[in-house]
């Protein structure tokens, strides 16, 4: 059976020396995995087409006894290639795609959470500070899948829960612009950090470093 | 038909965790060599484990020697001055081929990959810059692939390295040779606008 679906690539690895996984992440089929055979070959029609964060239309044939379906076309509508130029905003998007992998389940359509992955990959491509954006995303995140803290019943100082529920609502293309409070900030970084853990049981892997303010992380 | 005796399933396992190598081959191999001369697969055997242990990573460039520093780092014919930087120690025999680079090389050992957990800690950066200070560097090419991690790590690099009087160049990536315009995919064919170059009369 043949599906067409628009998606988000969130993680590639090969598979043997010619074919490689391709993992997905989109609207109605939610998180799936697709093999693209042949694609690490120089002639494959998949050359140059599958990359992290690219977006793109794709049809594949889903496998009856396996998780991994059979990526057959894509057509690229966006690269998002100001993830190319800096580690720090591709740490960022790292991390919400490892977030996103360890609170869903694959198979299972996110409706609400392959826009948010998208409208947030555009968020990032503003630049600006991106601390307050990744934490809006976790927000949003957690509300979507329904695990959101109640931010009326929190620990927050009330300016700090000011700063969440401003995060928590409204387009995130506006939030760019949003010029927090640095205390706030870290009020709510550290306010999701202890309730990420409550609810995961750890952190995920990477958001120190996605969170980390200071640009290049050099030595010396 | 009887069951493969255990040894011979034993090799089979073996050979199949080899890159390129699937079952059905595997198992030819595993027959071929239970019958081969006994004194051939003794060879063969030493062979492996004598390449396995001779070979190291050059404590300078990284690549794969039997000395260190390797060949390349020793080689007095090659420029000093001129340093190209690949993810892999397979990468320099790729960049060896064509005879035409004459510098020397510097192996980070992978690219900076945030998904799987590589920070810039867990590649050969710092040696890099502790050669930058010992030897007469005056250009480094990085010649990293151009996925998205791969490019992310080349423009780290070029941020972290950049100091007075080295040049940072980065390997031009456009058409393959002698392929036409309409085989080119759009990001290729992005790259090679970008990547333009001046055709003078003199060149
Ligand atoms: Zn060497």
């Amino acid at each position: 059976m043949i599906e067409n679906a628009t998606g988000l690539i969130v993680r590639t690895r090969p598979l043997t020396e010619t074919s490689l996984i391709v993992q997905w992440l989109t609207a109605e089929q939610g998180r799936i995995a697709t093999v693209a055979k042949g694609a690490r070959r120089s002639k494959s029609a998949f050359q140059g087409k599958l990359d992290l964060f690219y977006l793109a239309e794709l049809s594949f044939s889903r496998s009856r006894h396996s998780e991994l379906h059979s990526l057959r076309e894509v057509r690229v509508i966006e690269t998002f290639s100001f993830l190319r130029k800096g580690i720090e905003r591709l740490r960022q998007a790292c991390y919400c795609a490892t977030l996103v992998e360890q609170t869903t389940e694959s198979d299972t359509p996110l409706p609400g959470v392959f826009p948010l992955m998208q409208e947030y990959l555009m968020a990032l491509a503003q630049g600006a500070s991106n601390v307050h954006l990744l934490l809006a995303f976790e927000l949003r995140l957690l509300n979507q899948l329904g695990m959101g803290p109640n931010l009326d019943d929190c620990r927050l100082l009330p300016a700090d829960r000011e700063l969440a529920h401003r995060l928590a609502t409204g387009g995130l293309l506006t939030l760019s612009e949003l010029q927090p409070d640095p205390e706030s900030v870290r009020a709510v970084k550290r306010f999701l950090h202890g309730f990420l853990i409550y609810h995961l049981g750890r952190l995920p892997r990477g958001r120190e470093a996605a969170l980390a303010t200071d640009p290049p992380r050099c030595s010396g | 038909m009887s069951a493969l005796p255990a040894a011979i399933v034993a090799l089979i396992a073996s050979l199949r965790s080899l890159p390129g190598i699937g079952p059905r081959s595997a198992e030819r191999i595993a027959l071929h060599l239970v019958q081969a001369d006994p004194h051939a697969v003794e060879q063969l055997a030493r062979h492996l484990t004598e390449a396995r242990a001779r070979v190291q990573l050059c404590a300078t460039c990284g690549a794969l020697t039997e000395t260190s520093p390797c060949g390349t780092c020793s080689d007095p014919r090659r420029d000093a001055t001129f340093l190209c930087v690949v993810e892999r120690p397979t990468d320099t025999l790729v960049i060896e081929k064509p005879g035409t680079f004459r510098g020397r090389y510097h192996v980070l050992g992978g690219k900076l990959s945030p998904l799987n957990g590589i920070e810039p800690e867990d590649l050969r950066i710092r040696e890099l810059e502790e050669r930058l200070t010992r030897e007469p560097v005056k250009e480094i090419l990085i010649a990293l692939g151009t996925d998205v991690e791969g490019d992310a790590t080349s423009f780290y690099l070029a941020r972290r390295l950049a100091r007075p009087g080295l040049k940072i160049s980065r390997i031009a990536h456009g058409l393959p040779a002698g392929a036409g315009l309409d085989f080119a995919d759009e990001l290729t064919l992005s790259r090679a606008l970008e990547g333009r170059r001046d055709m003078k009369q003199d060149e």
